[in-house]
């Protein structure tokens, strides 16, 4: 479906780790709200329509990241994505040594891992929900055509009971 | 049979037209997450169930509240929601006043006895036998059981009435206490926030109104369509601290950019509202984005954790075991395959776009 695999491509996840653990040294140093429990490490990159999709675990959060595929530019505002398992909200960032990249965070603080394995294996569970289906498929209910809104649809049977 | 009163019926009584009664079904249908088909389940509740009363409290507090219900974004909102309560009592609101006002309270309680929502805006202090605050020549504190007695469910509106805000703070001289330490036999709904947003309020007491029955809660008594997340979660300014770019002084190169507050004492990573996806003043703005911290005013007790311009430190002392249903288990922490897959399904959840539409509703 949404997956396909090109071995031109190659993951981005060596390139996102050096640039958040440079992040980590330089500019998180010394705050309380790292983990020092966890590390950076790029989880799960699969290519996805033209980008790359995976997640990104940090002392300081844990994120979907989106990270631009071949001459794609992810520059922009924040930008609703659709998975198999529903729509997500990302933020634009941008990094001089990754150029712009989107996120969707999962944790933040992230405190309640005590150790990488099972941060790394919720990363590994996130991307499995992700592209899995949603939950709870159920047909949904179809916006009301004003057609039906003229003939009483409204009020009437899935609509509002009667 | 005898003659129902709806909420419809006295909408129309109030001058609301038709058309504006059922725009307003929408933008509830919408404030609270649902699809538009719910907009119809809305109406049809307003329109055939009996009519709730709503009783509006006022303790120790500062009428913030009020004043954010009543600047409801949408005027429509304001106007239908306002006739739907303002009916009973709310001695901020109403037009009776004195004997008459305190009549209405026996009233009500008599006539819709277990039938009726009580919103408290403020808390009772009990030092000195409640006598630091007074209404009606007696203590608010023997009100407030008087009336919760007989009610269906309460509603504490804001920090003052969930946690105790500001006049429980250290040292406390009144013993001011919230809501729950005082009525503990009846289903209790948090909106803390100081004030809380106009739409959040709008949207939970229209949801308890037509759908007769309290929103799903966390642990804590919040709404989690509300509550669910924290302002950093869903922060326009998370990409500036998840790499690490922080304004060090006020109004530096970095404030000027835009970058996350973190460090100059924003305590949105431990704080749970939906400031940053509802905004205020109808969606404009909120206090992140006018280049301020949060200050974390709907976190239980607020003001006794520092200076607002102090680097969030301890961040155990504020939030993780506040959301621990949604982590997996008493102990906040994840650990084990099960603890992992159920801390991502929890975590998908969260990050996902809409609600939940199958677990709202059915019984309307």
């Amino acid at each position: 479906m949404l997956l396909k695999q090109e071995s031109k491509w190659t993951s981005p996840a060596a390139r996102i780790e050096p640039v958040f653990l440079a992040i980590q040294k330089d500019r998180m140093d010394g705050l309380p709200i790292l983990n020092p429990a966890l590390s950076v490490e790029a989880v799960g990159f699969v290519p996805w329509c033209e980008d790359w999709v995976g997640v990104l675990i940090s002392p300081w959060f844990m994120n979907l990241m989106l990270m631009p595929g071949k001459e794609h530019s992810l520059a922009g505002d924040s930008v609703v994505h659709s998975f198999p398992s529903g729509d997500y909200a990302f933020s634009v960032g941008y990094e001089a040594g990754l150029g712009y990249y989107q996120s969707c965070s999962l944790f933040s603080p992230v405190f309640e891992f005590f150790d990488q394995a099972s941060a790394r294996s919720t990363a590994e569970a996130v991307m499995k929900n992700v592209f899995a289906p949603p939950p709870h498929a159920h047909d949904p209910l179809p916006a009301l055509s004003r057609r039906a809104f003229l003939a009483g649809g409204f009020l009437r049977g899935r609509h509002g009971g009667d | 049979m005898a003659q129902i009163e709806t909420f419809y019926d006295v909408m129309r009584r109030q001058g609301i037209s038709r058309r504006s009664f059922l725009k307003f079904c929408s933008l509830t249908a919408t404030a609270l997450g649902l699809g538009p088909s719910f907009a119809g389940k809305i109406a049809y509740a307003m329109e055939s169930k009996p009519r709730t009363p709503v009783l509006w409290l006022h303790g120790l507090e500062c009428t913030c509240c009020s004043e954010s219900f009543i600047r409801s974004a949408h005027p429509l909102a304001k106007d239908v929601v306002l006739s739907m309560i303002s009916l009973d009592y709310d001695d901020t609101l109403m037009a009776s006043a004195g004997h008459q006002a305190e009549a209405i309270l026996d009233e009500i309680s008599a006539k819709y006895k277990g039938n009726y929502i009580l919103a408290v805006e403020g808390n009772p202090p009990l030092n000195q036998d409640g006598m630091s605050c007074i209404i009606g020549g007696k203590p608010f504190v023997e009100q407030l059981k008087r009336v919760a007695k007989d009610c269906k469910a309460i509603i504490s509106w804001g920090s003052c009435a969930s946690w105790g805000c500001v006049q429980a703070a250290r040292p406390n001289p009144t013993q001011a206490v919230p809501v729950h330490k005082v009525i503990r036999d009846k289903p209790i709904i948090k909106v803390p926030g100081c004030p809380p947003i106009a739409e959040v309020m709008t949207a939970v007491v229209t949801y308890m109104l037509t759908f007769d029955r309290i929103p799903e809660l966390d642990r804590q008594g919040r709404p989690k369509m509300f509550y669910g997340q924290r302002i950093h979660d869903k922060c326009y300014r998370r990409s500036h601290f998840d790499a690490g770019q922080f304004v060090e002084h006020w109004d530096d190169d970095a404030a000027r950019k835009g970058y996350c507050l973190y460090k100059v004492g924003c305590k949105g990573p431990t704080t749970y509202n939906a400031c940053s996806t509802v905004r205020w003043n109808g969606g404009v703005s909120f206090p992140i984005q006018s280049g301020h911290g949060c200050i974390g005013c709907s976190e239980d007790g607020f003001w006794d954790k520092g200076s607002f311009y102090s680097r969030l430190t301890d961040i155990h002392q504020f939030g993780i075991e506040a959301n621990a249903d949604q982590i997996g288990g008493g102990a906040a922490g994840v650990v084990g395959a099960a603890a992992a897959a159920h801390a991502a399904v929890s975590a998908v959840k969260r990050a996902r776009q809409g609600k939940d539409e199958t677990s709202v509703g059915e019984k309307a």
